[in-house]
């Protein structure tokens, strides 16, 4: 292994790779036109809100007070609409996924001890709609031991988690930076059958190139565009949106880290998948099929935690969710604890693959 | 002095047998072309001695070393411009050669970069220096190729039809760097489908067919083992025929030409003699002498009529 061959190829690598237009659209400027879109879509900034529709048949102190409490809770807009409306078309007319009604009923039964129920709507697809019962559910709890006198045996205090909460886009922020992850596995998935097809790895090794050399140039390569990727999506994050982020010398180290190992890992996985493809097809074929899962199920557009308890065991699977989950525990909840775990499994899944990846990929066309 | 010995050399594939049991030697300075038609087994042959192909059985010393063992041994003393030659698409000619340039030259800690441009020169692409090898032509990629091979001064050249798909002049020129090189004391294997290409350059070539050599020599013990004696055609009426047939001549006829082989130059003369003395009309005459292509042409069309050498 010669340091200076390596070199020698990612020179020659970087300037035919600065001549091909579409893979550094593909390469940077694709994960900050998705981060805009998602700026955008989120431009609140702040917590999500959620508009609740509320038609109180039933004006009372009790009900006010519970109105209030809603109010207060920061999870809802509350917008009071009259009486006489129809409630579901005033929400389906009002694009409004929340409705509640105070009915008649609900002073009378309150002060004659007697349950006072609330009738609550909602879009059962709604991604919040969980949360949305969660916290109604806490405030009907406390009026509960409001008026029945208890004193709480157990409470909850919070102190904030992050130094400041945590904007939508923040979540985006690690999921994207794990996209730009994929990055090396495309680049081998689509170099080796077509670098075999046309034999140039022959023509390499005419030169006394090593197969370990090449590999540690495309390594490098695609850390070093990785980096750039990334450094472009904090920037855009930060400028545009103001994403506020763990900096530390430990939180960079193991972002760097984390980083180095899954793309050795995703190198490995590319190499492998591109020795099985045979032409152009079946690399767009595989391509996607490991492509979409990991989109869709590690975390990249929709945070792990928020996904149904089956999908989240089979993104248990996808090696890109550790990636994401570690930058997610460094950069914003600043769990290094849970960060060092991660990076633990992606190392050990990156060394298994790599030496697979390696023993068996031959530079040979026999 | 035997730069590449070559013995019992074997190579299948599946059922075929693409090299069958060949066995040759080849000089130092010497230009050896392997001759024959597609599929005869050339790049098979070239590309085991290259140290990229496996043989299935038999064995090759390549400047006394061993062309797998010591592929790596051997990369700075070897150029070698392969048949379908391919390179980075988004690559330059002038990337590529310094990248060659670098890698070839650490081993022996020097840098063939100065080399650059004057190997651009000699095969005629300096001003697509800078073009990206996709829009490079079919003939400018081919020169590249042999660029490529040529970077490091190698003692040992191996070009697998080097001159395909170019146009007249670059072949011309082409031939003009293989002298070049010959004259600086290298050695050459070339194979060809062109025979004037072979006649022209080689020192000794080699007709194979269907994995065989038919025969390896000069090319002009070749012809001259092979050869037909020259032959006089000439153009004009039936009357030709019938003369010269009462004249004892053994008298091809053709459309319209008559063939009559000569024994010896001298006897052009008797025969015109013949036909004055009958009267006999002409329109026009030439003399046909065979060339190492005749000779190809027949040697292995007789090949493939028997379906094996004799
Ligand atoms: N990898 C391979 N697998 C199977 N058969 C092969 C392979 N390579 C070559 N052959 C067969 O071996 C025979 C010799 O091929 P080779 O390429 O050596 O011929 P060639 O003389 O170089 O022909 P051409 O003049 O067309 O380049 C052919 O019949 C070819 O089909
Ligand atoms: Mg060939």
């Amino acid at each position: 292994m010669k340091f200076k061959n390596v070199k020698s190829y990612l020179v020659l690598h970087i300037k035919s790779y600065m001549r091909s237009r579409s893979a550094i659209f593909f390469q940077i400027l694709f994960p900050v036109i998705l981060m805009l879109l998602f700026g955008s879509i989120f431009s609140g900034g702040g917590t999500s809100h959620t508009t609740i529709a509320i038609q109180n048949m039933s004006p009372s102190p009790a009900s006010w007070s519970f109105i209030n409490g809603l109010n207060k809770s920061g999870v809802f807009t509350v917008n009071i609409i009259s009486s006489s409306i129809n409630i579901k078309n005033y929400a389906s007319e009002h694009s409004i996924n929340s409705a509640l009604i105070i009915p008649q009923n609900f002073t009378y039964n309150m002060i004659n001890h007697k349950i006072a129920y609330v009738i609550y709507y909602d879009v059962p697809g709604d991604s919040t709609s969980a949360i949305n019962q969660q916290i109604l559910q806490n405030v009907i709890s406390n009026i509960n031991l409001h008026y029945s006198n208890t004193t709480p045996v157990m409470g909850m205090t919070t102190d904030p988690i992050l130094n400041s909460a945590p904007k939508t886009i923040d979540y985006y922020l690690p999921g994207l930076m794990g996209f730009t992850l994929l990055n090396s596995m495309f680049t081998l998935l689509y170099q080796v059958p077509n670098y075999k097809k046309d034999k140039i790895f022959r023509q390499f090794s005419f030169t006394g190139l090593t197969k370990s050399e090449w590999l540690l140039g495309t390594i490098i390569w695609s850390f070093l565009i990785t980096l750039l990727a990334d450094a472009v999506l904090i920037y855009v994050a930060y400028a545009a949106f103001g994403v506020t982020l763990n900096v530390s010398a430990v939180s960079f180290a193991l972002s760097l880290a984390i980083i180095i190992a899954s793309i050795i890992f995703f190198s490995a996985l590319g190499i492998l998948a591109g020795m099985v493809s045979e032409n152009e097809e079946t690399v767009t074929v595989l391509g996607n099929l490991i492509l979409f899962p990991m989109m869709f199920l590690s975390g990249v557009f929709f945070p792990v935690t928020m996904m149904p308890s089956y999908l989240r065991q089979v993104s248990e699977f996808l090696p890109l969710t550790y990636s994401v989950n570690g930058l997610y525990s460094i950069l914003i909840f600043n769990n290094f604890g849970m960060a060092l775990y991660d990076l633990g499994i992606i190392i050990i899944i990156a060394v298994i693959t790599f030496v697979v990846a390696i023993s068996i990929f031959s530079w040979k066309s026999e | 002095m035997d730069i590449i010995v070559v013995k019992n050399l074997t190579k299948r594939y599946g059922k075929l047998i693409a090299v069958d049991n060949i066995n040759f030697t080849v000089h130092k300075g010497e230009i050896f072309s392997l001759l024959g038609p597609n599929g005869a087994g050339k790049t098979t042959t070239v590309e085991m001695m290259e140290g990229i192909r496996k043989a299935t059985t038999g064995s090759i010393s390549i400047l006394g070393l061993d062309p797998i063992k010591d592929f790596a041994k051997l990369r700075g003393r070897c150029g070698i411009l392969p048949q379908d030659f391919k390179f980075i698409d988004n690559s330059t000619p002038y990337d590529a050669l310094s990248f060659y340039s670098q890698v070839l030259g650490s081993k022996k800690g020097v840098d063939y970069t100065d080399n650059i441009d004057d190997i651009l020169r000699k095969v005629d692409l300096m001003d697509k220096k800078s073009t990206s090898f996709k829009n490079l032509s079919g003939g400018q990629k081919q020169k590249l190729g042999l660029a490529l091979a040529l970077i490091n001064d190698p003692e040992l050249l191996f070009l697998d039809e080097p001159t395909t798909g170019l146009d007249p002049q670059a072949r011309r020129s082409i031939w003009d760097v293989i002298r070049e090189i010959k004259k600086n004391g290298k050695t050459i294997i070339l194979t060809t489908h062109y025979l004037d290409e072979a006649e022209l350059l080689a020192d000794r070539v080699g007709i194979v067919n269907k994995g065989k050599f038919i025969t390896l020599d000069s090319p002009n013990n070749i012809v001259s083992a092979n050869h037909i004696p020259d032959r006089l055609i000439i153009k004009g009426s039936e009357r030709i025929y019938s003369s010269l047939t009462d004249a004892g001549y053994n008298v091809r006829s053709d459309d319209g030409m008559y063939e009559i082989l000569m024994k010896n130059p001298t006897e052009v003369a008797s025969v015109f003699d013949v036909l004055r003395n009958n009267n006999v009309t002409w329109n026009d005459f030439f003399m046909k002498r065979d060339s190492l292509e005749d000779v190809f042409v027949r040697l292995v069309g007789k090949v493939n009529e028997k379906g094996d050498v004799s």
